[in-house]
């Protein structure tokens, strides 16, 4: 079984065929496919479509982003952790650091920009929005790396948009603890 | 007196069997009329246990003890009738010390003695362990919980020491230990945890220690998404698969498709195989898959890389070389227009759209007239001279309804322009100026019907009319209306043709100027179930110039339209145009064949032409000149596609599959294209002046030394190498922006 927890595709689809499904619907029909087929031009209706949905395919392939890079963005900025990862390099033994509820935001423009015949003709423009309320973090940090989150539970308040139209606005609470992957850790610390 | 003695000795005999019966049932049958007198019924592996079974009204003849849980641990008593047993090495908890003894009354003469035995209760003194979980992933806590067994037991010390070391907190009175599952635990596996205490009454001054075994969950298999782009493809074509990990931590580093030889993803994790070109329509291929990976999911086997494998289906269907493609001119300069002409070849089928291109040209989207459906599309002002590509792609559908698509690309030769001449375009729109597509109210109904509209002539001069005749292609759709005109002028109403189309005949405006202009049409429809909407349509009309001639059209049908190396087919010309007639002309393999004369077969000019035995599998294309008559001489030229098939097996196939035998292939062609330049040109001037009996040449035609146009400085490898993709789909990932609000302490 996939952990289906770890994008930010799946804080607002259940499944990538979901997000491509729901992508390319938008495309295709939804208010932001006006513009987008405009600049498609004299291209055959079938033929729009068609690329429509194959850029809904693609938009939702580029939503399949990690969301543990986005708090590996956000904590190496956090002062507690950051505080506590320059201690560790002193002392051998992981400290278990409790950090107060604090909140990240995210915003990413990705998109998909179509060609026809090497001209680059229009481009499906897709905005992200999270914002994550983390509560009750217990961080380990250990030779100034966050190596592991002891508990902890992230609220996800996203909101998506698609050609500049909103698409989709989900909540999603996740449990950071199996959410996160954190691999050999965030250095927060440089080495001494 | 003998018999009476013999019956006592019996009767005695059966007495003392009946009394040694009685004497091994169970104790309890018999209540005991004493028990033995034991000291402690708790203790620590190790202890002493002493028993006395000494009785002041009784005659102990012999006792012993053993314990219910290890009966190997046995003791007799001595000599007072005690006896002493060590607390053995048994798990902390509840036990049985069992005892057994033979015993009679005080006087008694009998060696023997009753016998009676019971149980003990015992407790083993000590400290258990239990964790929290019997199954575990990598990277997962396990508790272990120490619980003192017996009364007054503490606990002093705990933890455990394997495969981690994790000690209880002294500090609090929780014996616990917590440990993290190493990461390089195989799953499947078990993994022991080993743990210690001590303990006693003060906590100390008794060690235990034992294994719990935590099994360590399987890791869920990693997950693939491997697809084709089609689930239909025709014979010769390729077929691309893209694989994709769907499970976090789990990356591709490596993948092929095997059809006849294996064909190995590229950077992409694409990885593209030709069906052979003889694949008999209606096969369904299977074609099989594999993948290795790498993982960082802890615990997940590494040496040697994990594997996947599936196969991809796959029907073939043989539609690519039903569908006739020819181009006029055979070859043009920058700027220039160059027109394709489409024709089903198969009974039922009707093309439904199409459309042309060069790369960096926007490319025309094609039209209907009643004789033809055709796309104007133009060499690109700056395209340097040499090959490049000319695409092409069209939507079919069956009488049933299927839809069929068909796409390709011919090798399409730029002349070079001698320094200053200005292109030669079509009048009115200039290249890059296309005909703005006219956008219909969008409809409720997200699949609208299709609708066909049919321009006739397909060129007229200002103040001239023009037919218009649009039909549904969907079935059970009727038209219910219509109008049809130039944008920027009242269009006319349609009325009714018969078979479903509507006719309107608006006028060219005589404010019009050459070239393209938009000629919209409108329709309202409604279905057999009733639903009505309304669609509409943009037809890039060319209004030509008064007292302008365009080059006549010709339909050039290659029969049949696929061969192998060796056969013939039969190319035969007609004009499309009134007042057009051929007078000659001939056509010849592109692949540096002579070129074959034309016969006048009453119903059309026929030239017989050989396709070469080393003609390359795959799209050719049939060269065609020819001559005719309108109010004066004058020739055209132009290609139409032959498929090409095999003469060998696949293994044949298989040198020229994949990328390699594409490049081979466009090589070949341009070869062909170069050689015909080179020595086709002077043939054709010859030929020109034999047929037509004139020196006049067309005014677009300008006969000139070609310099070297560099073909074999052009670098193929940008066109060729790699299908290029009509529509390319690029991600672009933006820039994320993560911010951190932390709430004041």
């Amino acid at each position: 079984m996939t952990d289906e927890s770890t994008t930010v595709r799946s804080i607002f689809f259940d499944s990538p065929a979901d997000a491509a499904t729901a992508l390319g619907a938008a495309l295709r029909s939804g208010a932001a496919a006006d513009e987008v087929r405009g600049r498609l031009g004299r291209m055959p209706g079938a033929a729009k479509d068609a690329v429509l949905g194959e850029a809904g395919k693609v938009a939702a392939g580029v939503l399949e982003m990690d969301v543990t890079d986005i708090f590996r963005s956000a904590w190496t900025k956090h002062a507690a952790l950051c505080a506590a990862a320059e201690a560790s390099l002193d002392d051998p033994a992981e400290q278990v650091v409790p950090l107060a509820t604090h909140s990240v935001t995210f915003e990413q423009d990705p998109g998909v920009e179509i060609q026809v015949a090497n001209l680059a003709v229009a481009t499906v423009a897709v905005h992200v929005q999270l914002d994550i309320a983390v509560r009750g973090l217990l961080a380990v940090v250990e030779a100034g790396r966050l190596t592991r989150v002891r508990i902890g539970a992230a609220d996800f308040s996203g909101a998506l948009e698609v050609a500049g139209q909103p698409l989709l606005e989900r909540q999603k609470s996740v449990e950071l603890r199996h959410a996160l992957r954190l691999g050999n850790g965030i250095r927060l610390a440089p080495r001494a | 007196m003998p018999i009476l003695a013999a019956r006592t000795t019996i009767a005695r005999r059966a007495l003392c069997a009946l009394a040694m019966v009685i004497a091994l049932l169970p104790a309890h049958a018999d209540p005991a009329p004493f028990k033995p007198l034991v000291r402690i019924t708790a203790g620590w592996p190790g202890d002493q246990v002493n028993v006395y079974f000494a009785n002041s009204q009784y005659n102990v003849v012999d006792c012993r003890l053993y314990w219910a849980a290890a009966e190997d641990k046995k003791a007799d008593c001595d000599g007072k009738h005690h006896a002493v047993i060590d607390v053995p090495d048994l798990p902390p908890g509840p036990t049985g010390l069992r005892w057994e003894m033979e015993y009679g009354p005080p006087a008694s003469p009998s060696p023997d003695g009753e016998h009676m035995g019971d149980e003990i209760p015992f407790t083993v003194n000590g400290v258990r362990a239990a964790a929290d979980h019997v199954e575990a992933e990598p990277g997962d806590l396990v508790t272990v919980t120490f619980t003192p067994v017996g009364t007054g037991v503490g606990i002093g010390d705990c933890g455990i020491d394997e495969p981690v070391k994790a000690a209880c907190p002294t500090e609090t009175d929780v014996s616990q230990a917590q440990i993290t599952v190493p990461g390089n635990a195989l799953p499947g596996s078990s993994v022991a945890l080993h743990w210690y205490a001590e303990s006693g009454p003060r906590g100390f001054g008794h060690s235990t220690g034992g294994n719990i075994g935590v099994k360590i969950r399987p890791l869920p298999p990693a997950e693939f998404d491997v697809r084709g782009q089609a689930d239909t493809l025709g014979p010769g074509q390729p077929f691309i698969a893209t694989f994709r990990s769907l499970t976090p931590g789990v990356t591709i580093t490596g993948c092929g498709l095997t059809l006849g030889d294996r064909s190995a993803c590229g950077s992409s994790d694409v990885a593209v195989v030709m069906i052979p070109p003889d694949t008999p329509s209606g096969t369904r291929l299977t074609i099989p898959w594999d993948l290795t990976y790498s993982s960082t999911r802890p615990g997940e086997p590494t040496d040697p890389a994990p594997t996947a494998t599936g196969e991809l289906r796959l029907l073939v269907e043989a539609q690519t070389s039903e569908l006739a493609v020819t181009v006029q001119p055979a070859e043009a300069y920058p700027g220039d227009e160059v027109v394709l002409s489409f024709a089903a070849l198969r009974p039922g089928v009707s093309i439904v759209e199409c459309l042309a291109f060069f790369p960096n040209d926007p490319g025309g989207i094609c039209q209907k007239s009643p004789r033809r459906w055709f796309a104007r599309t133009h060499v690109p002002p700056n395209a340097p001279p040499g090959p490049t590509l000319l695409r092409w792609g069209a939507a079919s559908i069956t009488a049933g309804g299927r839809p069929i698509a068909d796409s390709g690309a011919f090798v399409f030769t730029v002349r070079a322009r001698a320094g200053g001449d200005a292109p030669v375009g079509p009048p009115g729109n200039p290249p890059g100026d296309p005909v703005r597509q006219f956008t219909p109210p969008r409809d409720a109904d997200p699949r609208p019907p299709t609708f066909v509209a049919t321009s006739d002539p397909e060129t007229a001069a200002p103040g001239t009319a023009v037919t218009v005749s649009v039909a549904p292609l969907t079935p059970g759709v009727t038209i219910t209306g219509c109008t049809a005109g130039f944008r920027g002028v009242a269009g006319p109403g349609c009325s009714g043709a018969g078979g479903g189309a509507w006719t309107a005949r608006p006028l060219v405006p005589t404010s019009a100027g050459p070239g393209d202009q938009p000629l919209d049409w409108h329709v309202t429809w409604s279905d057999t179930t009733g639903h009505a909407g309304r669609e509409a349509g943009t037809i890039a009309y060319r209004v030509s110039e008064p007292g302008t001639r365009l080059q006549p059209a010709f339909r050039v049908q290659v029969t049949p339209p696929k061969a192998k190396p060796g056969e013939h087919v039969a190319v035969t010309q007609s004009a499309l145009d009134d007042g057009v007639t051929i007078t000659g002309c001939e056509a010849g393999f592109s692949v540096g064949a002579s070129m074959a004369s034309c016969r006048d077969t009453g119903q059309g000019w026929v030239a017989d032409v050989t396709v070469p035995e080393k003609a390359p599998a795959g799209t050719g294309a049939v060269l065609w000149n020819v001559a005719y008559d309108r109010a004066g001489p004058g020739t055209a030229d132009g290609f139409t596609r032959l498929e090409v098939m095999p003469t060998a097996g696949p293994s044949f196939w298989g040198k020229l599959a994949g990328f390699g035998g594409r490049i081979t292939l466009g090589a070949v062609a341009l070869v062909g294209f170069v050689a015909y330049r080179a020595v086709g040109s002077r043939v054709r001037e010859r030929w020109k002046q034999r047929r037509a009996r004139s020196a006049e040449l067309p005014d677009d035609v300008d006969v000139r030394p070609l310099p070297d146009a560099g073909l074999f400085r052009t670098d193929l490898g940008a066109p060729t190498r790699e299908p290029h993709p009509v529509i390319r789909l690029s991600p672009i990932g933006g820039s994320p922006r993560a911010t951190l609000r932390e709430e004041p302490p």
